[in-house]
């Protein structure tokens, strides 16, 4: 990786200039400014605990940690689509994509070295969060390796996002529409899986009419084929960091038995198990589904790029 | 070097290349001339891989340039400067080159030295260190021009490089375009000013409606105006029935009237114009001048592209 990246001039370049640029560190600069304040208010609650004598809530802790990942990652759905929306638009606004395609870089190399330098970027800021983040860590509420495994989920979100703000800065001319492109499409993955998956259980359940009027949508008995939508979540990276955070760090609000995506299937599905090997090992198989998406994502963004100089009639005579 | 064969491309219902064929020998600096829309701009971006052609063929250096294989076999052998500046304003000149020199894998060391051979060579060395922006726009055309020889390029499109620039800016440009085509490198150059290229070509080819016009030497064009010479007549009062007389004379193929006076255009040796004018003395028409002239470039440039007779046409 170190390779691809250290070799790729587009990657450098923008690094390059967006280091320069006095937006990352107004950038770096508000987003501390905003964690530095809610690392205040939670050393303010701890101490007014320490004062007042009374024992320590860790629970309260580990809820404050979900809520800053929770923050963190909204952070990342509008950074995301506004970092890589314009990546490849604003090349093609200042005219530069064309001398780009005729350099020896392949399209994909190309894609790859935007890609990666938006991922970069968005990276820089949330590590410079890590700090505020490891406040809990002072308390013992989280370990170490809790916090790491939490942040991979959302290393693994920025990642798989960021793929398609590429592809939709390839598709759209304007940086400005490819942003809010990215943006609603960020927002239907979020958003829209979970109407989508909603939308088919209600079918599904408006087809056994019995079970509709009883109340119980969710579960279908006879027509069950609905519960099979909940794969469509694979394709949300909210299902997958809430899986992560659940397991890892504990919400606890969905079952008693069952900890992240398996606690929310057990109480919703009556096909699918929390025992079920894609239901139990949910946020691997996700992860597994986002990174291959985001890769074919990648690659239909070079096929997009050369596009233009593909299709060619060799030699053909013409007779007009 | 390059030999371009029935190039057609059509954007939609508009045919913007109609059977297009050109051919530019090795080493020479061939002028692209055509008006605005001709498809100057659409003909180099095929050639360099940018758009796609409807049909044809185009081989560079003997590989075609259609083929996407052969495409890829040319990237290093091409260079090209599009019609507008494409530069990152936010990089100096010599980040600006090194990022190039690394899209065609040249890195460290010899990207080191390969962005100050190409300052130098484009007399920008005191600006290497210069953000691009900060550079006027003649600056900005030569550091274009010094990106696109990054990869040692045996052909050079460039697309009106001129445009916009500053007579002195014009003069340094054309300066380092001849010095590259001294140092054995085809060059294309388009533009839609024919005297500017005129100064400097060994060749050109006009283009009008996506049809090429006209394709040979600079002396073949300006051969084409050798029926294009014609008598300026001026007169120092009232020209009175100088017409009519002008008219009567058989060797006179056509007269008119003019802001300045009269134009006639005839088949005709000095005698006859001694004879035509000795004829508007006697009969007391007050001749103030009685010239001999040629049409200029940009009338040649007109005729050829209104349809005359085209060596396109001939060689065809």
């Amino acid at each position: 990786m170190q390779k691809i990246m250290l070799k790729n001039p587009v990657f450098l370049k923008d690094i390059s200039i967006k280091a320069k640029r006095s937006r990352m560190a107004v950038s770096l600069f508000v987003i501390n400014v905003l964690a530095s304040l809610v690392a205040i208010f939670i050393l303010f609650i701890s101490n007014a605990g320490m004062v007042s004598m009374d024992p320590m809530d860790l629970q309260a802790f580990t809820w404050i940690f979900d809520g800053f990942i929770i923050v963190e990652c909204a952070f990342v759905c509008l950074m995301v689509p506004s970092e890589t929306g314009p990546s490849i638009a604003n090349e093609r606004e200042r005219q530069t994509l064309d001398v780009l395609l005729t350099t020896k870089m392949s399209h994909f190399d190309i894609i790859l070295g935007k890609y990666l330098s938006s991922v970069a970027y968005t990276l820089l800021l949330l590590v410079s969060l890590l700090p505020f983040l490891s406040v809990v860590l002072i308390y013992g509420s989280i370990s170490f390796i809790q916090l790491v495994g939490v942040m991979l989920a959302v290393i693994e979100t920025v990642m798989y996002l960021s793929a398609f703000g590429i592809l939709y800065s390839t598709l759209v001319k304007k940086s400005s529409r490819a942003s809010a492109s990215a943006l609603a499409v960020v927002f239907l993955l979020v958003f829209g899986t979970i109407f989508l998956c909603l939308i088919i259980h209600l079918i599904a359940a408006a087809a056994n009419s019995g079970n509709y009027y009883n109340g119980r949508i969710f579960k279908a008995n006879i027509f069950n084929t609905g519960d099979f939508s909940f794969f469509l979540l694979y394709f949300n990276p909210a299902t997958t960091v809430f899986d992560v955070l659940d397991k890892i760090v504990g919400f606890d609000i969905f079952s008693d038995n069952y900890h992240g995506m398996a606690g929310i299937i057990a109480e919703t599905s009556s096909v699918l198990t929390p025992d079920n090997f894609f239901v139990k090992h949910w946020a691997p198989v996700g992860f597994v589904v986002q990174i291959i998406t985001a890769f074919y994502m990648l690659k239909l963004s070079a096929a997009k790029l050369a596009g233009n100089t593909r299709r060619v009639k060799l030699g053909k005579k013409n007779n007009n | 070097m390059l030999e371009i064969q029935n190039l057609t491309k059509s954007f939609g219902p508009f045919k913007a290349l109609n059977n297009l064929s050109l051919s530019v020998n090795d080493g020479e600096l061939f002028g692209f001339v055509g008006a605005n829309g001709a498809g100057k701009t659409t003909t180099m971006k095929i050639c360099v891989g940018l758009e796609r052609a409807d049909s044809g063929s185009i081989i560079i250096d003997g590989t075609e340039a259609l083929d996407p294989k052969g495409r890829s076999s040319l990237r290093g052998k091409v260079g090209y400067v599009p019609d507008f500046f494409g530069v990152y304003a936010d990089l100096t000149a010599s980040e600006y080159l090194h990022f190039f020199a690394g899209a065609y894998n040249i890195w460290g060391r010899d990207a080191d030295i390969l962005s100050d051979n190409l300052l130098e060579l484009v007399n920008l060395s005191d600006k290497a260190n210069e953000q691009v922006d900060s550079l006027s726009r003649g600056m900005k055309q030569k550091l274009c021009v010094a990106r696109a020889l990054v990869q040692n390029p045996k052909i050079l499109f460039l697309d009106e490089p001129a445009s916009g620039l500053d007579p002195k800016a014009r003069h340094e440009l054309k300066e380092i375009l001849r010095n590259l085509s001294s140092m054995g490198k085809t060059i294309i150059i388009s533009s839609h000013i024919l005297p500017e290229l005129i100064e400097m070509c060994s060749s050109i080819g006009i283009i009008n409606h996506g049809e090429m016009k006209f394709n040979g030497s600079i002396e073949d064009a300006l051969a084409l105006s050798a029926g294009g010479e014609f008598i300026e007549i001026t007169f120092s009062g009232d020209p009175g029935r100088a017409l009519s007389l002008i008219k009567e004379c058989p060797f006179v193929t056509g007269a008119e009237l003019t802001s300045k006076g009269i134009r006639v255009t005839a088949n005709a040796d000095d005698a006859e114009y001694t004879a035509l004018l000795k004829k508007l003395i006697v009969n007391d028409i007050p001749v103030a001048t009685f010239s001999k002239n040629h049409e200029n470039v940009e009338d040649i440039f007109l005729n050829i592209m209104e349809g005359g007779s085209t060596n396109a046409e001939n060689n065809a």
